[in-house]
């Protein structure tokens, strides 16, 4: 048996329109990923962080297989989210088993990432990129919970 | 006086396609950011020495752009084969990331935090600084900052 899947190429683009006193900015700049063949896209709710402190919602973890929620962490190849709220902010929360990365992502904005290695220091000190492991939010509302999209494509 | 730069938008849009097993995945999100009236993009060549690319301050100067007027930032790594070390520094903590070759990061907000080792959210804090180290040996790169 064998599946009857064939990988195909992610392709990503990422194009900015922008005129100023006459001259055109921005520019097209794409990546071409090769011989994908697994793929999670979700529309799906995140929770108010709650009144106190700050409560998170786990929206993906990259682990050694899959299974419900998780996908293979050495396959990764592109991660993208994007806050579908009018309003409130998103949250986001970056986990490499050792280390946590907050992001603030407002309202029709989007995050993306073509590598998943990380690192973060709050001193000077060595840097050692860890692969992502988690991937979390919260809206940045105590009670209103916020949509939003992501995708991740794995090998 | 005043200045003759009429302020526009500027717009992002980040497009997936991907086709897999007949079935056509990806999304085409659209970012606009009005009003917007500076603009940085440059060409620049960054050395194996972690060098700064771009600053965020109170005013407009040399290699600066100001920080409360902040929209959007992006840079893309233009070698063929080695990677860059990205640093974003909001005064406090540190976030490394690794641009491959090819690779391409943005920033829609200018808000982070990084805790190492630990659970703890600490408190949102603007970015000031963005460093680029290249692996192996200098690296193209393109950025481009616009602030209102």
């Amino acid at each position: 048996m064998a599946t009857t899947v064939t990988p195909s190429t992610l392709t990503v683009t990422l194009t900015e329109t922008y005129q100023l006193n006459g001259v055109s900015y921005g520019n097209a700049q794409s990546k071409t990923i090769t011989a994908q063949g697994q793929v999670d896209q979700r529309v799906m709710e995140i929770a108010g962080k709650g009144e106190e402190g700050l409560t998170f919602t786990n929206i993906i973890a990259f682990g050694a297989a899959d299974e419900a929620g998780k996908v293979v962490k050495a396959d990764y190849a592109y991660f993208r989210i994007t806050n579908l709220d009018d309003t409130n902010n998103l949250i986001l929360r970056l986990y490499n088993a050792v280390d946590y990365l907050y992001f603030n992502v407002e309202p029709s904005e989007s995050f993306m990432l073509l590598s998943n290695e990380i690192d973060a220091t709050t001193a000077a000190g060595v840097v050692s990129f860890a692969d992502i492991t988690e991937i979390a939010g919260a809206s940045s509302s105590a009670t209103a919970s916020i949509d939003i999209e992501y995708i991740v494509v794995t090998a | 006086m005043a200045t003759t730069v009429v302020a526009a938008n500027c717009i992002v849009t980040v497009t997936e396609s991907y086709d897999l097993n007949g079935v056509s995945y990806g999304n085409s999100k659209t970012k606009s950011f009005t009003s917007k009236g500076k603009i940085l993009q440059r060409i620049m060549n960054v050395s194996t020495s972690d060098p700064a690319i771009i600053n965020f301050g109170a005013s407009d100067s040399a290699g600066q752009v100001t920080v409360g007027d902040y929209a959007y930032f992006r840079i893309s790594n233009l070698d063929d084969t080695n990677f860059i070390m990205l640093t974003l520094y909001n005064g406090a903590d540190s976030f490394f990331y690794k641009l491959l070759a090819g690779d391409t990061f943005l920033l829609m907000s200018n808000e982070m935090d990084a805790i190492a080792s630990s659970t703890a959210f600490g408190a949102f804090a603007d970015i000031t600084k963005i460093k680029a180290d290249a692996d192996t040996a200098a690296c193209d790169i393109e950025i481009m900052a616009v602030t209102t």
